[in-house]
């Protein structure tokens, strides 16, 4: 898997900070026996709110967690970064860090059509950390003057307009243009805030448009995000929001200046670099990945394949400070009917969703506030692919995939590996046969970053073990009678014996298979009622590999439906808990 | 081995410094080394305002770039409603008038189109505590500084405001009662260990409270509490918890003195509320920490989250007396680093370090 184009010439070390809303992590790559492996990783709070304000002394206290476990110091007396490494062993070769603390862009989106340009400009937007305050179309029932006060009163970092077909309308995209110039030239008058723009609608309207905002904005044109009512195209926009985002929001959070200056490649959002080690992982195996990364401010989900990837982000959405916001988009009723027992209503959801907001890092250690915060992220991992499906134009529910990849607190600090694996299969009821995988460590981002410069170091830490495998995951598709049988299993491993099972519909099965041990797995549906994802009735027999959790058979069939009545509810939440290992 | 843990300054003599910054530009009114109290306005801009359209150049019948010469009154001219904008002869000693919808200022001619801006008022920005300015920056705002008791709160409800501090309450567990939001909490910020119900919110704005600061308050009213005239703080959690015993002392023995309340900073996605409370004093030397402060033992810290949801131990504050360099498996079965904590009834709990706020 090593790429021929590079070889290991040089040993040099590399520190990558991730400096997340919550968390900031620092992960240390080096080579050990010729070949880069992930050394260690430690994490502090990071520091962008009082009394510091300045995200560096976040990074600081984290090398210096990692220093004190490693016993190798990193940081010179100054709290500097000791770089390059020197020969008495300290400090590291190259520095680089990805980042998901600074806060999203705040947008306003303009088109025609809800259906048509508005969607194909969030299709755009959705790839970066971006909140959209607000919206303009032909559906818009507000006056022109109240749309300006809008405009004005959310003071947007950046105005996106979309509409008209490449030599289609041009009147309705121009009325839309005039009232956002008009905005902006009341808001230049008080303000020296000055928004960007973004056109990507009709190319016959872009020097029109260069026209009317020179003064007034930061303009940038670029090719229609729906040249045909048939045809999207989002990669220039992906592209200038992305800058935009870095420019704008990235290089300005404090304490910036000296994070940049330590670094040797450029600052990476994290929602980017993590999208790019899945499109790698996805080309190394020539397989499908599914990502998935619930963060304190955001939740991410990639799509991966060997010669695509596909990213949603979710600023509206996440474990933290984003909670808040969450608790707005979040059906109370809909995170109660997936805690296990009673005794939580809607109000003390609301007093807990509010303390979390508040204390974004602090962690549940009771049996309540875990299946709460279980309960949330369902939830929230439910929304986030009923989205990413409706936008991705999948005819699915979930994409089918080789690989689930599992990234956030929440997963790795589960008290038992089963229940990561349990929220990731009861929120996005996957089908098919695929491994489920988590970053323990939080390095994934690392990796990313490092891999447009140094593929190396990634392929080589990956295959280190910096993914920690939960096992494999059999999701078969069908209704059948409760108990029936719906598939016929067997496990074969070498010097363990053979195990065979026959797994009814409904059922939730997990067989041992221990991390990293071998086994080779057939599977056969019971009938043509029951798919395991190559079509009805069809088997197949594939070598698998252990993990924490093991073979995971998922039965219950698609879409999972949970009984109305809260007791029995509850009852099949605790068993299906105590099938995962409680 | 290293811990981190989030930090809350309860401070009864420090430094403060506290930025004043306007919503949306404007004009700074003092200049650095002044000294302002606390009524004084510092900086002034007009308030958010709203605008009407009027299509002259469509009402008259002209072309967008021909319409300024038909203008009655120059851009700037305050109009009222049914006044003449712009007057187009035309044969036989007719003309075409376009009028203002309504009372305002003829803000601008654009593409077009008129611009007409409803009457706005100056928001005043006032210091709110009795201190230095020590900074300003043009058409923004000031730092202010003067040297007193600082409290970080945790949520606001939107608003600044200053008052009378009136601990209301015996104990920092006790709840907020009907007979402390009367007559006598006018002109007041009014101190209580938690409030849980929203006639008493209306009562202390019917009576001219000033704010209200508590050790918690369901989410509930939390909902309801930018309604409010008076700023509302809370300085622990939500839900139903006592306040921390650090505050509420420091509160106790500020009885009576004038609190500045100075809500998160719109400008600052970060910031925390504060509470301000200026005292006369010389060579102040506690500055606000900087840098990360590691958990050790002996340090005052507040428990964050606790064994039961939602039960005593939220809110506490205790002593650390031992730090577990290695994890230790929790009530749930997760292996999390923490530390030993003294509560003050002599009980001594594990505490994860996460949950852990360190008190400085």
């Amino acid at each position: 898997m090593t790429p021929d184009s590079e070889t290991l010439h040089v040993s040099e070390s590399f520190l990558v900070a991730d400096i997340g809303h919550t968390h900031t992590n620092v992960a240390l790559f080096d080579v050990v026996r010729s070949s880069y492996r992930f050394i260690g990783c430690a994490q502090a709070p990071t520091t962008l709110s009082s009394p510091w304000h300045n995200v560096t002394i976040g990074i600081q206290q984290a090398i210096a967690r990692l220093a004190d476990c490693l016993q190798r110091p990193l940081l010179d007396r100054q709290g500097w970064l000791i770089t390059p490494a020197n020969s008495a062993g300290a400090g590291v070769d190259n520095f680089a860090a990805t980042v998901s603390a600074a806060a999203p862009l705040k947008t306003v989106v303009v088109g025609l059509l809800d259906e048509v340009s508005l969607a194909s400009a969030r299709r755009a937007l959705q790839t970066i950390y971006a909140r959209e305050v607000d919206h303009l179309s032909l559906s818009d029932t507000r006056s022109e003057a109240e749309q300006i006060d809008a405009i004005i009163q959310h003071r947007p970092d950046l105005i996106f307009i979309a509409g008209g077909t490449d030599g289609g309308d041009t009147i309705q995209v121009t009325r839309r243009m005039e009232t956002v110039a008009t905005a902006l030239e009341l808001l230049a008058q008080t303000d020296v805030h000055r928004p960007e723009v973004v056109f990507a609608g009709n190319r016959q309207l872009r020097a029109a448009a260069a026209n009317r905002f020179k003064s007034i904005a930061n303009l940038h044109a670029i090719d229609n995000v729906r040249p045909t009512l048939e045809m999207e195209q989002l990669h220039p926009a992906r592209q200038i929001a992305a800058t935009l985002y870095e420019d704008l929001k990235v290089s300005t959070l404090p304490g910036f200046d000296d994070v940049a200056a330590w670094c040797q490649y450029p600052v990476m959002p994290t929602a980017q670099a993590f999208a790019r080690i899945s499109h790698y992982l996805a080309a190394v195996s020539r397989g499908r990945v599914l990502g998935l990364d619930v963060g304190s401010d955001s939740v991410t989900l990639v799509a991966a394949t060997p010669d695509s990837n596909q990213l949603l982000v979710r600023t509206d959405l996440g474990l933290g400070s984003s909670l808040g916001n969450a608790a707005a988009v979040l059906d109370s009723n809909a995170v109660l009917n997936w805690m296990p027992a009673n005794g939580v209503d809607a109000e003390t959801l609301h007093d807990f969703v509010m303390n979390k907001t508040l204390y974004p890092y602090s962690l549940p250690i009771t049996e309540t506030e875990l299946r709460l915060e279980q309960a949330i992220t369902r939830e929230m991992l439910r929304q986030t692919a009923a989205q990413a499906a409706a936008s991705w134009g999948a005819k699915d529910a979930m994409p089918t995939f080789n690989l689930l990849l599992l990234r956030g607190g929440i997963f790795h600090t589960t008290p038992r590996p089963g229940q990561a694996a349990l929220m990731a299969l009861d929120a996005l009821q996957p089908t098919g046969i695929f491994a489920l995988a988590v970053d323990r460590y939080g390095a994934l981002p690392a990796l990313g970053a490092l891999a447009a410069h140094k593929p190396l170091v990634a392929v080589q830490a990956l295959e280190g073990g910096v993914l920690v495998d939960l096992g494999w995951v059999i999701a078969l598709t069908g209704r059948g009678q409760a108990g029936q049988k719906a598939l016929d299993l067997r496990l074969e491993t070498d010097g363990q014996g053979t195990l065979e099972v026959e797994v009814p519909f409904g059922a939730l099965e997990v067989l041992p298979l221990a991390l990293g041990q071998k086994a080779r797995l057939t599977l056969k549906p019971a009938s043509r009622q029951f798919d395991i994802g190559l079509g009805p009735g069809e088997g197949h027999s594939l070598t698998v590999q252990g993990g924490l959790v093991g073979v995971i058979v998922d039965a219950r069939g698609r879409p999972l439906t949970l009984p109305a009545n809260q007791a029995a509810r509850g009852e099949r939440l605790r068993q299906w808990l105590w099938d995962m290992g409680g | 081995m290293l811990f981190y843990a989030g930090i809350t300054h309860v401070k009864l003599l420090t430094t403060i410094r506290r930025e004043r910054l306007l919503p949306t530009p404007g004009e700074v009114i003092v200049r650095r080394g002044q000294e302002v109290t606390t009524v004084q306005v510092v900086a002034r801009t007009p308030q958010q305002t709203s605008y009407t359209l009027v299509d002259g150049s469509q009402a008259l019948g002209v072309p967008p770039d021909a319409l300024e010469q038909y203008l009655v009154v120059p851009p700037g001219t305050a109009v009222t409603q049914g006044a003449p904008l712009l007057r187009k002869k035309g044969a036989l000693g007719s003309s075409k008038v376009v009028k203002s919808p309504l009372d305002g200022v003829l803000y601008q001619v654009t593409n077009g189109r008129i611009i007409i801006q409803k009457r706005t008022v100056l928001f005043e920005l006032r210091a709110l505590m009795a201190s230095e300015v020590a900074q300003v920056f043009p058409n923004q705002g000031v730092v202010l500084e003067t040297s007193g008791s600082l409290i970080q709160a945790l949520w606001d409800s939107g608003k600044d405001g200053t008052g009378k501090i009136q601990v209301t309450t015996a104990t920092p567990a006790d709840t907020l009662a009907e007979d402390q939001v009367g007559a006598a909490a006018r002109g007041a910020v009014v101190v209580a260990g938690n409030v849980d119900r929203l006639d008493l919110l209306h009562q202390l704005e019917d009576n001219g409270g000033r704010g209200l600061i508590v050790g918690s308050m369901p989410a509930a009213l939390c909902r309801q509490a930018h309604a409010f005239s008076f700023p509302i703080f809370i300085t622990d959690g939500i839900g139903h918890y006592p306040m921390a015993t650090p505050i509420f002392d420091l509160l106790q023995q500020s009885q009576e003195r004038t609190a500045a309340l100075f809500g998160r900073q719109a400008n600052r996605r970060d910031s925390r509320p504060e509470i301000a409370i200026p005292l006369p004093a010389t060579n102040v030397a506690d500055k606000n920490t900087r840098r990360g402060e590691t958990i050790a033992a002996g340090q005052t810290v507040r428990i964050v989250r606790a064994r039961e949801l939602l039960a005593p131990h939220q809110g506490q504050v205790g002593t650390v007396q031992a730090v577990y360099s290695h994890a230790r498996t929790t009530h749930v079965g997760a292996r999390l680093p923490g530390a030993d904590v003294l509560l003050p009834d002599g009980q001594v709990i594990f505490v994860p370090h996460a949950n852990l706020d360190l008190i400085l």
